[in-house]
């Protein structure tokens, strides 16, 4: 199957690989897995002010994972949190031109970004809980 | 789960025998023409468990493989040989389904659940972690496969013993909804939990496999 351009451009220069750590304060990890493949996706953001001011990925996966997280990490960045909440799977295949069956390997991106913000705000209210 | 076998079992529409396999009559020696979509383990003449005689599921296989196969049907009226090929690939979806220890678990959940879908995103606590290390291992080990072939070798050991032990308790789960067939639903979602979790292990074994071939 011919990757699209887009793909194939991310997939050789992917943006924003690595990680940060865990631990940090204004740091959110979103740690997910593609249930039809068996492929995982690691997606990190770094906050300050409500606004997300860099992103990571590491992706074990197919192109499109690939290329959809790096995707992701690129558009959530200079986003506020609910701004970024509203980017959805649909809008990464559309920009990579995904084919059908490679819909799983976007929605695992879009997964990332929210479990990343879910950690974020799960770890601030155990914070100013404490 | 062990369903009595006898009340599943056809009748020849030919010679009114009782049937092993709804596929075909060896009494007559007659393709069936098939109405509803049997059971795979019907076909194969087996007990609904996931403990199979596998050596029976090979026999019966290739029995029906042999009576089946459209070549032997090329002079035959146009509903026989249609029905040939029709059941010769049904055999085979079946064969496949039932073979494989996770697809059987797969198909036999299924059953048991009447259709109704399993939550397939549900990991074992901590597993996703687990399996994320693990890629980020193979990662460094792959840079340099002929370097690490003992620690890769060590990697992908561990990954199988990991999916020998879900097996293992797939297994044990099955056995338990036949003992306890009241807690049948979340014996169900547990089998599912160890299910999901296979396709992960799967994935990076095939990974590695894929690095020998290079
Ligand atoms: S095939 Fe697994 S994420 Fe694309």
């Amino acid at each position: 199957m011919a990757y699209s351009d887009k793909v194939v451009d991310h997939y050789n220069s992917p943006r924003n690989v690595g990680s940060f750590k865990k631990e940090e304060d204004n740091v959110g990890t979103g740690l997910v897995g593609a249930p039809e493949c068996g492929d995982v996706m690691k997606l990190q953001i770094k906050v300050e002010d409500n606004r997300i001011v860099d992103a990571k990925f590491k992706t074990f996966g197919c192109g499109s994972a690939i290329a959809s997280s790096s995707l992701a990490t690129e558009w959530v960045k200079g986003k506020s949190i609910d701004e970024a909440l509203t980017i959805k799977n649909t809008d990464i295949v559309e920009e990579l031109s995904l084919p059908p069956v490679k819909i799983h390997c976007s929605v695992l991106a879009e997964d990332a970004i929210r479990s990343a913000i879910k950690d974020y705000k799960d770890r601030r209210t155990e914070n100013t809980a404490e | 789960m062990k369903h009595d076998h006898l009340s599943s079992h056809s009748v020849c529409l030919g010679c009114n025998i009782t049937m092993a396999t709804p596929l075909f009559c060896f009494s007559c020696n007659s393709i069936q023409r098939l109405s509803t979509k049997p059971n795979y383990f019907e076909i194969f003449d087996l007990p609904y468990t996931y403990n199979l005689d596998i050596k029976r599921l090979e026999d019966n296989y290739q029995k029906l493989a042999a009576e089946l196969h459209p070549d032997f049907y090329l002079q035959s009226a146009s509903t026989e040989k249609r029905q040939s090929q029709e059941s010769s690939s049904l055999l085979n979806r079946a064969y496949t389904a039932l073979k494989c220890p996770m697809s059987r678990a797969s198909y036999l959940l299924e059953l048991l659940s009447h259709g109704k879908p399993l939550d397939e995103r549900k990991l074992p606590a901590g597993f996703l972690e687990d399996i994320f290390e693990l890629q980020e291992t193979l990662e460094d080990l792959l840079v340099d496969v002929e370097d690490h072939a003992e620690e890769l070798a060590a990697v992908k050991s561990d990954v199988e013993k990991r999916l020998n032990a879900l097996q293992e308790a797939v297994s044990q789960l099955f056995g338990n909804i036949e003992k306890d067939p009241s807690n049948q639903k979340n014996i169900v979602e547990s089998i599912q939990v160890n299910l999901n979790a296979e396709r992960y292990l799967q994935r990076l074994l095939e990974r590695i496999s894929r690095s020998n071939q290079v």
